[in-house]
């Protein structure tokens, strides 16, 4: 009923301009507008995350009330945890970005189940609707761990919605499961000619790694948020101990899945950044071999250090020091990584475009994140820190400094793919370092609050911590321009800016092979797959301001 | 489907059936992105045993939960199981397992064309589920009445208890005739029990509509030798609740 | 691996015979598994006989039922894999559980069997929910 045929002009159709109209997008099955439809929805959780993030460090601006009142502002966490972990996190890189790249990067039509990948979507629009809809008709104050027996318990401050809002993040786990199981298919079945498994993009390495663990991982989560659902609802008492049940069972239920899910977050950022600074240095790739099998390492370990988490809270000394120790051994893959990027970099031509700027400060504040994770994985040494504010700077260097830049620069990257046209540099760039600054003015202040003794999720706070927490209510306000104008230039680019050639960068993946943004059926004759990082192939053309391939056969 | 008169070879982006008629040549089932038939069908095959992972580690929980509790409270379980029938249990067992293989018949009649076979085969997979629903039906009311309920809501009436008892001195269980008060975990055997069969026995509620659905299309005449992905697909699945209650049946009924 | 799909017209059929022989091996040791509980083995060895049997037969419906004896191995690999996951999931789970009960144990030893649920209502039935001995 949408149909458009098109009027036979020189340009053919791409998948932006093949169909319009409402539904033509709502009923589409094509990666590329699911991709897309995705972007604006996560985006628009950022968003929402952000402004309730804004809300709770204006808060904290001043020792006792600032704007609101205790209980709010237990809300107020509890909304900008859970809106930015279930809802912007998780699915931003592997749901957006992931499902425009992957089955342009593997040369083929459309991932292996198109029909799924539509569902999956509206199952995760269900979801969040779910959430956000018990989130505000009732709050929560639980966090977004939702630990028992405080999560169970009716009788307890008003959290009634906890049921309504645990069933909203078990059925956004659907959703990432229905990803996560057309990505293996896809990678697996539909490989193209010649690209066998060590030619394939690092990108598509990272995805597959995290495709597994959300495929192990995601249902442990939702049979617990089952579980804690019907035990509020019927007092089931598996984990409520008034009824003899066992509380420090949840934990390990709810660690089983979200240790891993760290890794869904971070693993998809390493992807966009081993493609990108390989790309920008002009240099092929280094360590290829060890980057791509890190990430399944780091799948493999992810699975066994759940504990860590609980290392305060019940669990039995032997088990904390086992869990302590393979900790470590994490960091090991994940320090592959970040050493192969710098020697990649090492005597390589680096062009410090945007994406590459952000794939830097990735490396920066992701060894900052890193490492700060090492003092949490030592025992004794989380003794002390544990639920601080030294933990929430440790992982929002982990998510905000290693996931939300690997975003920025992933979607700078393919930008140009996305829309078929090229952002402004210069904002580009101030929003890039208004981002940096800010990031660091809000968390690294935190760092030092929390190895002083500053708890989190406190509301109020002894006066001599105020310093600090201005420090960082600043920094946040700083960070939240930084991100309004890094949307706000890629959304400008969009509509305003000026058409992308179909390899801007000169990059060897096939993606950049078809034309920018592409047609809908994505290549007009199957692509061949080379080595993605060998960059000698493709020579500068001034007319379209992007790269040609070398031999010229421009028809 | 409505949205794509366009004659573009593969522009069928918008279609909404399985079929992208155009690349290969009116092959109605076969989609648009795979090479051939064995190739759609292998694939899909590795996505419904994803699938399946996936239902193994949500089970998972549930069987963690269970193992946790046996060991660390096992008197819980020699109680608990007494007021279990084990007799219904056993009956759907047999169930069970006699619709796992009229599933895999489905399968090979597809396979070999023969419709006929096909049609019964699914309709005798029906059959039992519902069956199977029945019985547990009869399982689950008779609890509910005789108040061996989850949780807090556990109230056993006194004949429950008797019952029990006479239970336990008929059964070769020694150790437990000596029980004069039962567990006061006792309710938790039941939380597991209901949270075990009540998640199994919505998959076969889902397990039901999946076969509706295969019934209708293969009364439709959908499959051939060539495409039977969804009846090997949803036959997998039934196989797979299958296997679960395999281990339920001894963990909640047959405790020694 | 996309490379060697085997062609439907090699899609595994599997015969009448082994289809029927699988399910008589389900019937008899479902049958087994029951007896197997009116012989006092100790309820730790109760446990492990009716688990191998359990173990046995899905074995049986995966391999035959399931054709993942004769499918792609890959399908094979998944299935073990999110087996060993569930595996590794109890079993950590289990070693922590077991080594933090005692305190736990110690704990409830100052109340002994103390009640977890409410005083039912006093209705005659439930007054004497107590078995007889
Ligand atoms: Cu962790």
């Amino acid at each position: 009923m949408t149909a458009t045929t098109m009027p036979m002009d020189t340009s053919e159709p791409t998948y932006l301009t093949q169909a319009r109209g409402a539904l033509s997008w709502l009923l589409t099955l094509d990666h590329k507008r699911i991709g897309i439809m995705y972007l604006v929805v996560t985006s628009a959780s950022l968003f929402l995350g952000g402004v309730f993030a804004l809300l709770v460090r204006t808060e904290l601006l001043t020792p006792g009330e600032t704007i609101m009142t205790h209980d709010t502002y237990n809300r107020m966490f509890t909304l900008h945890g859970a809106v930015m972990v279930f809802l912007f996190i998780i699915p931003a890189i592997p749901a957006a970005i992931g499902n425009f790249v992957l089955p342009l990067m593997l040369g083929v039509k459309d991932v292996a189940f198109p029909r799924l990948n539509l569902a999956s979507f509206y199952v995760w629009v269900l979801g969040a609707l779910v959430l956000v809809a018990s989130m505000y008709m009732s709050a929560i104050d639980t966090g977004w761990t939702f630990y028992a027996p405080y999560s169970t318990s009716k009788a307890v401050g008003s959290a009634t919605s906890v049921g309504t809002s645990a069933m909203g993040a078990f059925i956004l786990g659907f959703s990432s499961i229905f990803t996560a199981i057309n990505f293996i298919a896809t990678i697996n079945k539909m490989r193209p000619l010649g690209m066998s498994w060590f030619k394939m993009p690092l990108f598509l390495w990272a995805l597959y790694a995290t495709a597994i663990i959300q495929v192990l991982a995601t249902p442990v989560l939702a049979i617990t948020l089952l579980l804690l659902a019907i035990e509020r609802a019927f007092g089931l008492g598996i984990f409520n101990p008034a009824l003899g049940g066992d509380p420090v069972l949840f934990q390990h239920f709810f660690w089983f899945y979200s240790h891993p899910a760290v890794y869904i977050m971070i693993l998809p950022a390493m992807g966009i950044i081993s493609e990108v600074v390989s790309v920008f240095s002009r240099k092929h790739i280094f360590g290829y071999k060890f980057i791509a099998l890190s990430s399944l390492a780091i799948a493999f370990l992810g699975f066994l250090v759940w504990g860590h988490h609980m290392f305060v809270s019940g669990q039995s000394p032997l088990m904390s020091i086992i869990f302590s120790a393979l900790t470590f051994t994490v960091s090991v893959p994940s320090a592959i990584k970040v050493f192969n990027w710098l020697a990649t970099m090492y005597k390589g031509s680096i062009w410090l475009a945007t994406p590459m700027i952000y794939a830097l400060a990735f490396i920066f504040l992701f060894a900052i994140g890193g490492l700060t994770g090492m003092f949490l994985g030592t025992l004794n040494v989380d003794v002390h820190l544990h639920d601080t504010y030294f933990v929430v700077a440790h992982f929002h260097y982990v998510m905000v400094g290693g996931t939300l830049m690997a975003l920025l620069s992933g979607l700078y990257y393919w930008w140009p793919k996305f829309f078929g046209r090229m952002y402004s540099e210069a904002g580009a760039r101030v929003g890039a370092v208004l981002v940096f600054i800010g990031f660091n003015g809000t968390f690294f202040p935190q760092f030092i609050l929390g190895s002083r003794g500053m708890p989190r999720r406190y509301y109020a706070y002894l006066p001599q911590y105020q310093g600090l927490h201005m420090l960082s209510t600043v920094g946040a306000f700083i960070l939240g321009i930084g991100l309004a104008t890094a949307f706000g230039v890629l959304v400008y680019a969009a509509f305003r800016g000026r058409r992308a050639p179909a390899n801007p960068w000169g990059a060897n993946t096939i993606e950049w092979q078809t034309a920018s943004p592409p047609p809908s059926y994505n290549f007009h004759d199957q692509p061949e797959a080379g080595d993605p990082y060998d960059f000698e192939g493709w020579v500068y053309d001034a007319g379209t301001d992007g790269y040609v391939k070398k031999p010229a056969v421009v028809a | 489907m409505t949205d794509t008169a366009s004659t573009r070879p593969s522009s069928g982006v918008e279609v909404g059936t399985e079929g992208h008629a155009g690349e290969h040549g009116g092959d109605h089932f076969l989609g648009h992105h795979f090479k051939d038939h064995a190739h759609q069908l292998n694939t899909a095959k590795l996505g419904i045993w994803l699938f399946l992972g996936q239902e193994l580690l949500f089970f998972g929980g549930l069987f963690c939960a269970y193992a946790i509790y046996r060991s660390m409270h096992p008197e819980i379980f020699a109680e608990g199981h007494l007021f279990l029938d084990t007799r219904l249990g056993a009956i759907n067992t047999c169930v069970l397992i006699f619709s796992s293989l009229t599933a895999a018949w489905s399968v090979r009649a597809a396979q070999l064309n023969h419709r006929r076979a096909l049609i019964t085969a699914i309709l005798l997979t029906i059959l039992c589920a519902f069956g199977f629903l029945g019985i547990k039906y009869i399982e689950y009311a008779h609890k509910i009445h005789e108040g061996l309920v989850w949780g807090a809501s556990f109230a056993p009436s006194s004949e429950a208890v008797q019952h029990a008892t006479e239970a336990m001195a008929h059964g070769a269980s020694s150790t437990l005739t000596e029980a004069h008060t039962l567990s006061n975990r006792l309710h938790i055997f039941f939380s597991i029990y209901f949270a075990m069969t009540g998640l199994h026995g919505i998959h076969v509620v889902a397990g039901i509509f999946a076969y509706l659905w295969l019934l209708r299309r293969a009364i439709r005449g959908d499959f051939t030798q060539d495409y039977y992905g969804p009846v090997d697909g949803v036959a997998l699945y039934w196989h797979l609740v299958d296997l679960i209650w395999i281990y339920l049946f001894p963990l909640l009924y047959l405790i020694h | 691996m996309h490379t060697e799909q085997t062609p439907h017209q090699g899609a595994h059929i599997i015969s009448a015979k082994t289809l029927l022989a699988t399910w008589g091996a389900l019937m008899v040791l479902t049958g087994l598994t029951v007896a197997a509980t009116w012989i006092d083995l100790g309820s730790d060895l109760n446990v492990v006989v009716a688990m191998v049997i359990a173990t046995i037969k899905a074995i049986l419906v995966a391999l035959i039922f399931m054709h993942l004896l004769f499918d792609q191995k890959f399908n094979l690999i998944v299935f073990v894999v999110s087996v060993l996951t569930v595996v590794l999931f109890v079993s950590i789970t289990f070693i922590d559980v077991s080594s933090y009960q005692p305190s736990i144990r110690a704990h409830e030893s100052l109340e002994p069997n103390k009640p977890f649920l409410k005083a039912p209502a006093p209705d005659p039935a439930s007054v004497q929910a107590q078995p007889h001995p």
